[in-house]
């Protein structure tokens, strides 16, 4: 079996480590890893922001550089749903459908792709910590994950995972709206904030940087006990 | 404040730095989502009422004229008349026209967002009626000279010191902020009105064509007593709200009153088919059934903005978005607020007008995930972005930032070439894990440092690493 | 027939030339048959223990009596601890074979009835009717169906009772049978499309359920705003 990353842009520069996880990870679970070298980005940051015809041709570009990939994966909730959900909207006028139905099918974000592609849950990690989870939006409401993540954190040993109240609430990110609109992105993340501290948590774990890094950059400024973490982290760094 | 989605970002940025008002609007959103949550909870077959209420306004907005006209015959069969309104303004004048041959003075109005999309009271007041609004939320903002802060409930942004204080400035009362007793000189002051009104004017929640009946759902009984007590009813209707048959409706009230105010039933839902029937020893003379456009028939024409006609209005979708809890239903300058309301308001306004509002959402989806009716509103939200950069309503600063950024991104030597670049320079200039100022974000929050070496970097040393071995 | 009417209708017809295109978001196989989108509520056991649940969720208060006498001692209590002097009734199936108002005024001297036996056709006593109404404090009306889900009672306006009796007063007290029980409002609506075709039974149904209310202010719950304040139910259970 063969898996090829889709590392988004933002995890390539910023967060780098989370892709060498899930690598690691995947090849812990026994699966051939590639990196197509020549992909940049999915192309949500100009589709999000309602600029079709950019985000048209870097579909484009995605299709292709991925057209030979048995699976992708990519430890991101929200660049899955641009690939999966949202292609097929942009490039509905086009003559890719085929091309498009292909990658559509085989594309994966990597919770769930371990958990009910490759039917693992168990990685032998330990992670003697207490922990909190938050979905992220993206993965939950377009992608329909929440179980695989939450399946992968309790095998952990040593782990305590608490539920923290609201976690469904978006933490305020979506992208340029968290610059447009940065008193909103920051009201609403407040509350998050609130309510991993009031889990007693040591770490809050989340399957998207992006959402990540508005709750660390909250966190931070605040001077919060709590610290985030990407699932892909948690389990590549102890495995 | 003035009515326009045009100044959104001042209203948002007013509404959300005041704390009383974040904490009303808190306490009432958690409040309708709690309550929700219990009833639909019990009906597991939740999920397939929904799907079925999408298709029943699906199959109807695609064939709306012939239900509308199906609607039409038979409210005429009934007694009742019908009169087809192109725009708010036909809509008022042929109201008034009723109004004067009527001799009307008082007339007692129901909770309608229709109506106050049309401004229908203020043309009522400039022409010397006296337009009662009997829906207590309602009555309240009348009183204070607002516009709904919510699609079903209208005075939700008022603590009842706010409202003890306007009932005693304005009804000359003693103060008191017991809301038993403020409702207590409601319902006094509004029984003489319904008692000696001439019309009566109601919304409409649902149209049946094939028994030609309109719906009223109603918990305060005043929506009866409007169109029950005086001469002449007339009901205002959009066009959209016409469903096919009688035996559809059970599905949509049983999504309702739970999507709304977490009932399992409002205490009154009035079916009227027409004025008084021979036999019937009360009701009015006259029944007028007003089909309103006002720019449906505009959203009709994109096979892309229909869904938005699907809308039963229940205000679901406000209680659970994170923007309309934080900065409130007043801030969309519209009488439609919260993520419904971003979609219809630049619909029916134009997205030059209303260009902010598709913008102001993280995108999370919740207000899909909990819409009764199945309406992609995020989605929607999304395909408005489109309009508004399409119609060049984006600022050119950031235009250019997307044509660079499509050049960075599609180009993979030149991604990488500056990305190497860009480390080198902070490395060079000592910068590398220093703070960055990044406007909007950092007065609030850290920014993370750039990674030293990207993972395109980290991946290749792996690689080769890998193949030493 | 206005000229905005053909306006509007052709711009319908002409949008819709242009067809909607599949929606993918998801959407399960769509059931027309109604009655399993109400499964859950459908069951026909004990379906007066259910509606009496559900009628006093929503603040409505239930009483059972078997025999004419009980029903009429019962309305007779409950209307002098009220205090209420001015009384309507309903000409009801169940409250004409009962005799209600005769037999309440032979044991409520004081009371004032108001008569819904007027000519509906003549307007001057329409308006008579709307006054003496609007001095009632107590209401008693039959009911046509009842709703055990949600504890709802379904009441047709006809010669049989007006709009405004279950509306004006303060308190308003319906008649039952267990008979007039059905699980749901699906049911309902499936038996008026069964009886009456096309067509309503009148020009103004009500669907009641419970008391008057608001949340208006604060979200406190705040009951008998404009409607009755207070709604009974009493479920005769007649030994024929």
């Amino acid at each position: 079996m063969k898996v090829s990353l889709f590392i988004p842009c933002l995890t390539d520069q910023f967060f780098p480590r989370v892709g060498i996880n899930v690598y690691k990870i995947l090849k812990k679970a026994g699966v051939d890893v590639d990196y197509p070298e020549a992909q940049t980005c999915c192309g949500q940051p100009a589709f999000n922001s309602g600029y079709h015809a950019e985000a048209i041709e870097l579909a484009q570009r995605f299709l292709q550089i991925f057209r030979n990939s048995e699976y992708i994966v990519s430890p991101s909730g929200s660049c899955t749903s641009m690939v999966k959900i949202f292609y097929p909207e942009i490039l509905e006028q086009t003559q890719l459908q085929e091309q498009l139905h292909e990658i559509t099918s085989k594309i994966y974000e990597f919770s769930d792709f371990l958990v009910n592609v490759l039917g693992i849950t168990d990685l032998g990690v330990s992670f003697p910590h207490k922990v909190t989870y938050h979905d992220a939006c993206h993965l939950l409401r377009e992608l329909k994950i929440k179980q695989a993540p939450r399946d992968l954190i309790r095998q952990v040993r040593g782990i305590e995972l608490v539920e923290m109240d609201r976690s469904e609430d978006c933490c305020g990110f979506g992208g340029t709206f968290s610059v447009k609109y940065p008193e909103i992105s920051t009201a609403m993340v407040e509350d998050k904030a609130a309510a991993i501290v009031q889990t007693g948590a040591e770490y809050v774990v989340a399957n998207d940087s992006s959402c990540l890094m508005q709750i660390d950059g909250y966190l931070r400024r605040n001077h919060m006990a709590a610290k985030p973490i990407h699932l892909a982290d948690l389990l590549g760094e102890n495995l | 404040m003035k009515l326009t989605p045009r100044l959104f970002k001042s209203y948002a940025s007013r509404n959300i730095s005041n704390p009383r008002l974040r904490k009303t609007y808190r306490f009432a959103t958690h409040h309708a989502l709690e309550k929700r949550l219990q009833v639909v909870h019990e009906v597991p077959e939740w999920e397939a009422l929904r799907d079925r209420a999408h298709t029943i306004k699906e199959q109807t907005i695609d064939q709306l004229d012939h239900y509308l006209e199906k609607l039409e015959s038979n409210v005429v069969a009934n007694g009742g008349q019908v009169f087809w309104a192109r725009d708010g303004k036909e809509a008022c004048e042929h109201i008034l026209e009723i109004a004067e041959r009527i001799h009307a003075r008082t007339v007692v109005k129901s909770k309608s967002m229709t109506t106050e999309e049309i401004g229908l009271s203020h043309v009522l007041e400039e022409n010397k009626l006296d337009p009662v609004e009997t829906d207590l939320g309602e009555y309240i903002i009348q009183l204070a000279h607002e516009w709904p802060s919510h699609i079903t409930a209208p005075a939700l942004h008022k603590t009842r010191g706010e409202v003890g204080a306007l009932f005693a400035e304005k009804l000359g009362i003693p103060y008191t902020d017991v809301p038993e007793e403020l409702c207590e000189v409601a319902r006094k002051i509004l029984r003489g009105k319904f008692l000696s009104a001439e019309l009566g004017i109601s919304g409409v929640n649902f149209a049946l064509a094939d028994t030609g009946t309109i719906v009223i759902v109603e918990n305060e009984g005043n929506a009866r007593l409007s169109t029950t007590l005086p001469k002449v009813h007339i009901a205002v209707m959009g066009l959209e709200k016409v469903i096919p048959t009688a035996s559809d409706l059970p599905i949509f009230l049983r999504l309702l009153a739970r999507s709304s105010t977490g009932q399992k039933q409002t205490s009154y839902v009035s079916l009227i088919s027409g004025p008084r029937k021979a036999g019937e020893l009360d009701g009015p003379d006259e029944f007028h059934l007003i089909i309103l456009d006002n720019g449906r028939t505009e959203i009709l024409k994109d096979p892309k903005a229909r869904e938005s006609l699907f809308c039963i209005r229940c205000g679901a979708c406000l209680n659970t978005c994170p923007i309309y809890q934080r900065v409130g239903g007043h801030s969309y300058g519209s009488v439609y607020s919260g993520p419904i309301g971003a979609v219809i308001t630049p619909l029916f306004q134009g997205v030059d007008v209303a260009k902010d509002l598709p913008y102001a959402s993280s995108l999370c989806g919740a207000c899909t995930n909990i819409c009764p009716v199945k309406i992609d509103i995020h989605h929607m939200l999304l395909w408005l972005r489109k309009q508004v950069v399409d119609s060049g309503g984006t600022p050119w600063l950031e235009r250019v930032a997307m044509k660079l950024y499509l050049a960075g991104m599609k180009d993979s030597v030149l991604y990488g070439f500056g990305s190497r670049l860009l480390r080198l320079i902070l490395k060079a200039s000592g910068k590398a894990n220093a703070s960055w100022t990044v406007p909007g974000w950092t007065e609030t929050r850290e920014f993370p440092p750039l990674a030293e070496k990207s993972f395109k970097t980290l991946w290749r040393e792996r690689q080769q690493e890998e193949q030493h071995l | 027939m206005n000229a905005s009417r053909s306006e509007i209708l052709s711009k319908i017809r002409l949008s819709l030339a242009r067809p909607r295109r599949e929606h993918h978001h998801g959407h399960n196989a769509v059931t027309n048959d109604i009655r399993k989108l109400f499964a859950s509520a459908s069951s026909h056991e004990n379906l007066v223990q259910t509606f009496k649940q559900e009628f006093e969720r929503v603040s409505g208060e239930f009483h059972h009596c078997s025999n004419g006498d009980a029903v009429v001692h019962s309305i007779k209590d409950l209307i002098t601890s009220a205090g209420s002097k001015h009384i309507a009734v309903s000409r009801h199936a169940l409250c004409e074979r009962l005799n209600v108002r005769e037999r309440l005024a032979a044991v409520l001297p004081d009371a004032i009835f108001v008569d819904e036996s007027i000519d509906g056709e003549n307007p001057f006593e329409r308006e008579r009717l709307q006054k003496e109404m609007a001095q009632v404090q107590f209401s008693i009306t039959g009911v046509d169906y009842l709703m055990a889900e949600t504890g709802t009672a379904l009441l047709v306006s006809g010669k049989q009772a007006s709009r405004q009796i279950s509306l004006l007063p303060s308190i308003h007290l319906f008649l039952a049978s267990p008979n007039q029980i059905y699980p749901n409002m699906a049911e309902v609506f499936l038996e008026l499309q069964e009886r009456h075709g096309n067509h309503l039974p009148g020009n103004a149904l009500t669907l009641i359920t419970g008391p008057s209310r608001t949340a208006d202010i604060e979200k406190v719950l705040i009951k008998g705003v404009h409607g009755p304040t207070r709604l009974i139910g009493l479920m005769v259970e007649l030994q024929d």
